[in-house]
């Protein structure tokens, strides 16, 4: 029996429903992800963190070893999952649910802790991450974006990121000018590159637009408007990159992410000690091979972005 | 040159095994370039850009996989493809292996029948992680240095109210329930059980009583402060009351440098209560303090593994400070050196990876040929300028933090000792070269390997000045250690090297040998 967590979204979906029937999408170790008319719902084994429609069980599963593959039919009701073709049912005990809305439940540390924290997650990111991805444009992009806090060191580009590098630069340039009519066509130039099932790029781009909705409340800037960057952003993001990287991006652009990536901005914004911040670094920064570093990086560039007073001007309660 | 592409279409394989993909196709001999991902247009338009996309990509999805590959030769795009097919099955077979838990919480989530962690963090974080673990009821082996003296006394007083092991910090060797935790060697499963505050010491003693043909039953290690004022060795105190009521324990060893003389009280009356029988090394220490308990007092870290060998077997127990090989041999050995060196050539120079046989070494020599210069001197007029500089007789740990500052610990990656050997050799004063090597888990996988290019460098430097130097070695291994204990004695002792069975009788023939040169 799974005493399990579920989205609150989803849970609502199934009080109306009483019963989703979806095909599944893809498996892993530990996720599987359903087709759920035109979205995905995730199960989770609960070595993972909690995100948006998903499903966190209570117990460790290898979904690997249950001989299941795509385009099975996947069942989910209030009392089981049941997946007929492969023999597995989860049975399904308690449900508690989790909000995938974005939560300003923090107590707000003073601007100069914050920029500590910032410095420290650079470094963090140089020392700890994976750089296999696009990170390594997190020290070099001030060179091409006007109004960047420099880097305290630089490495070389890798082959992706300097592929890539003008393009994002143009990409971050039109947001920081708030040149919303151009924004979209920029991000189409980028959305999708990189290493990865959730490729690099996306990963970024997650962490800058969680990082732009999380830091509208900090500054306390009218967040419509960095939704209404957002909503650019992702606008024609449809078919350019994998689904499971879609589903991530457009609850991104809402500031909805997993349990340990909002945790870890809470941390970055509140006045917590050192020990919890690092320790909700080091949960994010090992998520999948390069993501959490390319989420991290993306954040980070978001928070120096939000550094720049001309840039926050524009987006000030009118 | 040609392009192939291996699809997968509508498939999805997680990221750690994407970038596995990508750096082990990259490694294949023939393959110019490579690019793994999903069949994005930006992915795509990557490959067109460095010149490896073909129509077969050009048609891709982005929920289709691709590796893409640029070669000369048709075999080698076999390989790759067969390497993809080898690794992602090999994926699928490790299914359960891949989740690194990143934090305590989530690997006590993830393996909730844990009772013992080994934390290796930065100093800074290190005591909340060992408090977190222990107040999780999870023993703790904390291989982390630069944690506050009042930080230990905390999570030391904390295990000891609940019952646990908090070994640590600075703590690089146990073996718990026959298992090497950090630094260790592989021994034999027998009744000694050992408490160290001493790495090397530790190792060494063990690694004896296995070369005896006994075995240990544990070893508990209490980082190098236990036995201080202010910890007032409440490990060292907590791992002799567990073996005195273990079992599977017959006989005792403790190791520690000279303890603060209250807190070697402490330990020797817990330790006299015991029906067991107990061997304190307290390296260069009070015996006559330590025979006043009854218990068993040593010269050298030989002599403790000597001792405690003695009593399992219920023989007589008596000091060890001889040689393995008879009088004779050590004579010839001592002449034959003797006559390697130039006049003029009259210096020791110790350069050790283990502090505490370097602590030993500076011990037994200094009582034969006097002060011993170091960077860990045992008197303060004896602490070496520049600890870079050897001066007349010097011995140096090159572990200590001053040399390990932003770099491994010399017995990983003995980089410090690779140019130390070279720079004595242009010393022509220098006749002898002593040097420790240790074996086990955690050492370098080959430690005396890494070192044979730059002895022989050293060598043929004092070759070209018409001289030699004499290397004399022990190495501190058994034969089930990952590395070959054979092997690199044999490899020693081609290079003209004089390996000795412990590091003490090392010391003991350099001493006799640089007595006989400055007589």
């Amino acid at each position: 029996m799974n005493n399990v967590c579920m989205c609150k979204r989803l849970y609502e979906r199934l009080n109306k429903a009483k019963e989703i029937e979806g095909k599944l999408h893809s498996v892993f170790n530990h996720v599987i992800n359903i087709n759920y008319e035109d979205e995905l719902i995730s199960i989770l084994s609960k070595d993972v963190s909690m995100m948006p429609m998903a499903i966190l069980l209570s117990n460790s599963v290898n979904f690997k070893k249950q001989n299941l593959s795509q385009d099975m039919n996947v069942v989910i009701n209030k009392n089981n999952i049941l997946v007929k073709e492969a023999e597995l049912e989860i049975n399904i005990g308690n449900i508690s649910t989790w909000n995938s809305l974005v939560n300003f439940d923090y107590k707000r540390s003073a601007e100069s802790k914050l920029l500590l924290k910032i410095d420290c997650l650079e470094r963090f990111i140089l020392n700890e991450g994976s750089l296999d991805g696009i990170a390594s444009i997190t020290f070099n992009i001030h060179k091409y974006v006007k109004g960047l806090k420099p880097s305290n060191t630089e490495i070389p580009l890798n082959n992706y990121s300097n592929f890539i590098i003008e393009r994002i630069a143009e990409f971050l340039d039109y947001i920081m000018n708030n040149q919303l009519s151009k924004i979209s066509k920029s991000s189409k130039r980028i959305i999708g590159f990189g290493p990865g099932l959730t490729p690099s790029i996306d990963d970024f781009i997650a962490g800058l637009m969680i990082s732009f909705v999380y830091l509208s409340d900090f500054y306390d800037l009218d967040r419509s408007k960095f939704i209404a960057i957002n909503n650019e952003i992702v606008k024609e993001v449809k078919n350019r990159t994998t689904k499971v990287s879609e589903t991530m991006i457009l609850f991104a652009s809402r500031g909805e992410c997993s349990e340990v990536l909002r945790k870890f901005i809470h941390c970055l914004l509140s006045d917590t000690e050192d020990t919890q911040f690092i320790n909700c670094l080091r949960g994010t920064i090992s998520l999948g091979e390069t993501s959490g570093t390319d989420t991290l990086s993306g954040v980070y560039i978001g928070c120096r972005m939000m550094q720049n007073k001309n840039f926050r001007r524009v987006f000030r309660w009118q | 040159m040609a392009v192939s592409a291996e699809i997968r279409e509508d498939t999805y394989y997680d990221s750690v095994t994407l970038m596995l993909i990508s750096k082990e196709v990259k490694k294949i001999e023939g393959v110019k370039e490579a690019l793994v991902g999903m069949g994005t247009d930006l992915n795509k338009e990557l490959a067109e850009n460095l010149n490896i996309s073909n129509d077969k990509l050009r048609n891709l999805t982005p929920n289709d996989f691709f590796v893409t590959v640029l070669s000369d030769d048709e075999l080698v795009l076999e390989k790759v493809i067969h390497q993809v097919d080898i690794l992602l099955s090999q994926k699928k077979a490790e299914a359960g292996n891949d989740y690194r838990p990143p934090t305590i919480e989530s690997a006590i989530n993830y393996q909730p029948d844990s009772n013992m962690v080994v934390i290796s963090v930065p100093g800074k974080y290190a005591a909340a992680e060992a408090k977190k673990a222990l107040m999780n009821d999870l023993n703790v082996m904390l291989f982390s240095d630069n944690v506050t003296i009042n930080e230990e006394k905390e999570l030391k007083e904390l295990a000891v109210e609940k019952g646990l092991l908090m070994m640590g910090p600075d703590c690089g060797t146990a073996i718990i329930n026959n298992v090497p935790l950090a630094f260790a060697n592989v021994i034999k499963k027998g009744s000694i059980g050992v408490v160290g505050a001493s790495g090397t010491g530790t190792q060494e003693v063990t690694v004896i009583i296995d070369k005896l043909g006994e075995g240990i039953s544990q070893v508990i290690g209490t980082g190098g402060r236990d036995l201080k004022s202010e910890i007032g060795g409440l490990m060292m105190l907590q791992g002799l009351e567990g073996l005195i009521e273990d079992p599977n324990t017959s006989v005792i060893v403790l190791i520690s440098k000279p303890p603060a003389k209250e807190v070697a009280e402490k330990v020797l009356s817990v330790a006299a209560k015991s029906s067991k029988p107990v061997v304190v090394d307290f390296i260069g220490g009070d015996r006559e303090q330590v025979k006043k308990y009854g218990l068993y007092p040593c010269t050298t870290l030989e002599d403790a593994a000597y001792k405690a060998v003695a009593l399992v077997r219920g023989e007589e127990v008596k000091d060890y400070n001889g040689f393995t090989l008879n009088d004779d041999e050590i004579e010839k050995i001592v002449d034959n050196s003797i006559k390697k060196l130039a006049p003029g050539q009259k210096y020791v120079r110790g350069i050790y990876t283990g502090g505490t046989l370097a602590d030993e070494a500076m011990k037994l020599l200094s009582e034969k040929i006097g002060g011993i210069y170091s960077n860990i001197p045992l008197s303060p007029e004896f602490k070496l300028l520049d600890i870079n500089k050897s001066v007349r007789n010097t011995v140096i740990d090159l572990g200590d933090d001053e040399f390990t500052v932003g770099k491994p610990h010399p017995m990983i990656e003995p980089f410090g000792r690779v140019e130390r050997i070279v720079k004595e050799a242009l010393d022509d004063e220098v006749a002898i070269i002593l040097m420790d090597f240790v074996l086990g888990y955690g050492s370098n996988e080959d430690p005396v390997g890494a070192m044979l290019p730059s002895i022989k460098e050293a060598q043929e430097i004092m070759q070209s000045k018409d001289k030699e130097f004499l290397i004399i070695a022990s190495i501190c291994g058994t034969v089930n250690d990952p590395q070959s204990l054979e092997e690199s004695q044999k490899r020693l002792a081609e290079i003209g090297a004089i390996v000795m069975p412990s590091n003490s009788q090392a010391v003991r023939i350099c001493a006799k040998i640089l007595k006989r040169l400055n007589n």
